[in-house]
């Protein structure tokens, strides 16, 4: 007699936001197929609306504050926190899409695919969030990476976009294999995928006696491996060496959606694995990510103020920001969740906008991004000027920006955790920080135009730019609402609750 | 029955020589056939310790990394494909237009 195959109670409700961004690029796939002529703006018109209807699914089924569902045997999750992060990603989408609406039939490059390419890397994206099973966590992972190796490569048949595909695809696939090997090492130890009953485990298994069972030891490499993983997907150094390229050779709205999307959703998956598979393991993995902080802090921002490029330059500078962004991950035990939300919204909005505003003044069939660009821009166009120049306070950290409150928090719970030495060396490599941001702003400011750049503007363009200036100033003067949203942002550490 | 160990450093040697193999060739389709037996060392992990701790979660996670893997394969040869179109290369080294 065949065994008998017992399903699941299944809550839908957890898994609706995903449901609907993947039934949209499926279908938005199909209907692109049969849409006449050559113009695809339509189709970006409809993955917008996709990402609306999404926003409001994701409202429709937020958990009560405080509480969480589980569903799929554990295997995700629906708490604040989740919630929380799809809001943001999904407005990362939104500005990414907006902006390559005219981009990309302006350079030549219009294809339909784009656009639902974009919404399933942002389908893996949320899935990061909310998975608390390994086997989802890889999944998502690669479903956001494999994506954003075809949109890396979408400048065909530019070359310096297929080598920067294949670059990311290389060391991305070289990740992965560090990835899934970890997962392999973690399940060998903990018998179980889940990272509720790994955390469980090492729970019981280290409390039993004083030496270090053989399970735990190979969850503790496993985690090593995970983290090495994770490392290159959210670019720390020593991890770092393709973020550059990558970011210069692909499509500028794909660097923008990729420098804050791909970060946000890598780092909240490595949150909950941190603190709710590997937290008795805190006395290892603290230390190691407090070095990587500070050398990615200090390496992202001094290699950034080398750059004559504008592209390596932010790309860099993302390097840097991702250093802060760990120090969040870090002291996530007592207010890092909330801070690294609140950093992770600030840094969104000033990097897409300061990456629209490279769009406008981008030309066709040229790869220059130079500073030269940027050189008198405040005596030609004052707005556009004052647009950047907002960002790059916001990105250097100076109030009355949104980047300022986000620096603060992050480095106001690494002090309550008592991690002093981190938040000296983040004050330090600020310091460095504002000095390649600030000197982009005299050279708007102070400079002759070095040669005619005439800016695009498009809807989409100014929208993107506008949104992304108010968002920055009001969220920089009034941070309490933002700062009660992240506050109620809990993350579930144990099922259902 | 060989123990579970023996094949757990089967594949940790597997996945050592994919390491290797992506660090030190320079053609870019053996640095896949590398990263690919880095993910196959970790099936063969993946499959031992399932049978050792009797639950059928890892032989599940096998078929998710096998279908990845193609994924990732298909992706990378296209790539490769148009960019040997440009090149007439697949040397690595060769591939390095963008620094600085």
């Amino acid at each position: 007699m065949p065994p008998e195959i017992v399903i699941p109670a299944i809550d839908v409700r957890v898994i609706a936001p995903m449901l609907t961004i993947f039934a949209w690029a499926t279908v938005l796939l199909m209907v692109d197929l049969f849409m006449p002529g050559k113009d695809r703006k339509l189709t970006g018109y409809l993955a917008l609306a996709g990402l609306a209807v999404t926003a409001l699914v994701t409202l429709a089924v937020q958990p009560a504050p405080g509480t969480s569902r589980t569903s799929f045997s554990n295997m995700v999750v629906l708490d604040s926190f989740g919630t929380t992060l799809t809001l943001i990603l999904l407005l990362i989408a939104a500005f990414s899409i907006a902006i390559s609406i005219n981009y990309l039939s302006y350079h030549n490059i219009e294809m339909g695919e784009y656009y639902p390419l974009i919404l399933f890397a942002t389908g893996g994206m949320i899935l990061l969030g909310q998975s608390t099973n390994l086997i989802l966590v890889f999944l998502g992972v690669e479903l956001l990476s494999i994506t954003l190796y075809v949109l890396t490569a979408f400048f065909y048949p530019r070359y310096t976009s297929e080598e920067a595909g294949l670059k990311y695809l290389l060391l991305g696939a070289f990740a992965a294999g560090f990835l899934i090997y970890g997962i392999a090492l973690i399940y060998g130890g903990a018998g179980t995928l889940d990272l509720f009953e790994i955390g469980a485990f090492l729970n019981t298994s280290l409390a039993v006696g004083s030496a270090f069972p053989p399970g735990a030891l190979l969850v503790l490499i496993g985690g090593a491996l995970v983290l090495i993983g994770f490392c290159f997907k959210i670019s720390l150094v020593p991890f770092h060496m393709w973020t550059p390229d990558v970011y210069e050779g692909s499509p500028t709205p794909v660097a923008a959606f990729m420098s804050v999307g791909t970060k946000g959703a890598a780092f909240a998956a490595l949150l909950r694995i941190l603190i709710v598979a590997l937290l008795p393991f805190k006395i290892y993995w603290l230390p190691v990510l407090g070095v990587l902080a500070t050398l990615t802090m200090l390496f992202g921002n001094i290699a950034a103020l080398m750059q004559p490029n504008m592209k390596r330059m932010l790309a860099y500078s993302s390097v840097g920001h991702a250093g802060y962004i760990t120090i969040g991950i870090m002291t996530a035990g007592t207010h890092g969740t909330e801070s690294f939300l609140f950093y992770l919204l600030a840094y969104a909005l000033a990097n897409m906008g300061a990456f629209a505003v490279l769009i406008t003044l981008e030309r066709r069939g040229e790869m220059a991004w130079s500073v030269d660009d940027f050189a008198g821009l405040w005596k030609r166009y004052p707005l556009l000027a004052i647009a950047m120049a907002t960002f790059m306070l916001s990105l250097a950290g100076v109030p009355p920006t949104a980047g300022f409150f986000g620096k603060f928090f992050v480095f106001a719970a690494a002090w309550e955790d008592g991690q002093i030495f981190l938040v000296f060396m983040g004050v330090l490599s600020s310091a460095i920080a504002a000095f390649f941001y600030l000197r982009v702003i005299m050279r708007m400011f102070m400079d002759e135009p070095v040669r005619e750049v005439i800016p695009i503007f498009n809807r989409g363009l100014t929208i993107t730019i506008g949104i992304a200036v108010v968002g920055t100033i009001v969220f920089g003067l009034l941070p309490t609402p933002l700062v009660s949203l992240v506050q109620n942002s809990v993350i579930a550490l144990g099922v259902g609750g | 029955m060989v123990e579970t160990s023996y094949y757990i450093l089967l594949s940790a040697s597997l996945f050592t020589l994919g390491i290797l193999g992506v660090l030190v060739r320079r053609n870019a389709i053996v640095v896949f056939m590398s990263v690919e037996l880095m993910l196959n060392a970790a099936n063969l992990a993946f499959v031992a310790f399932a049978r050792q701790q009797g639950n059928i979660d890892g032989q599940v996670l096998v078929f998710f990394v096998i279908t990845v893997a193609a994924a990732e394969v298909a992706v990378g040869l296209a790539l490769l494909v148009t960019i040997f179109r440009n090149k007439q290369t697949a040397d690595v080294d060769a591939i390095s237009q963008l620094h600085g």
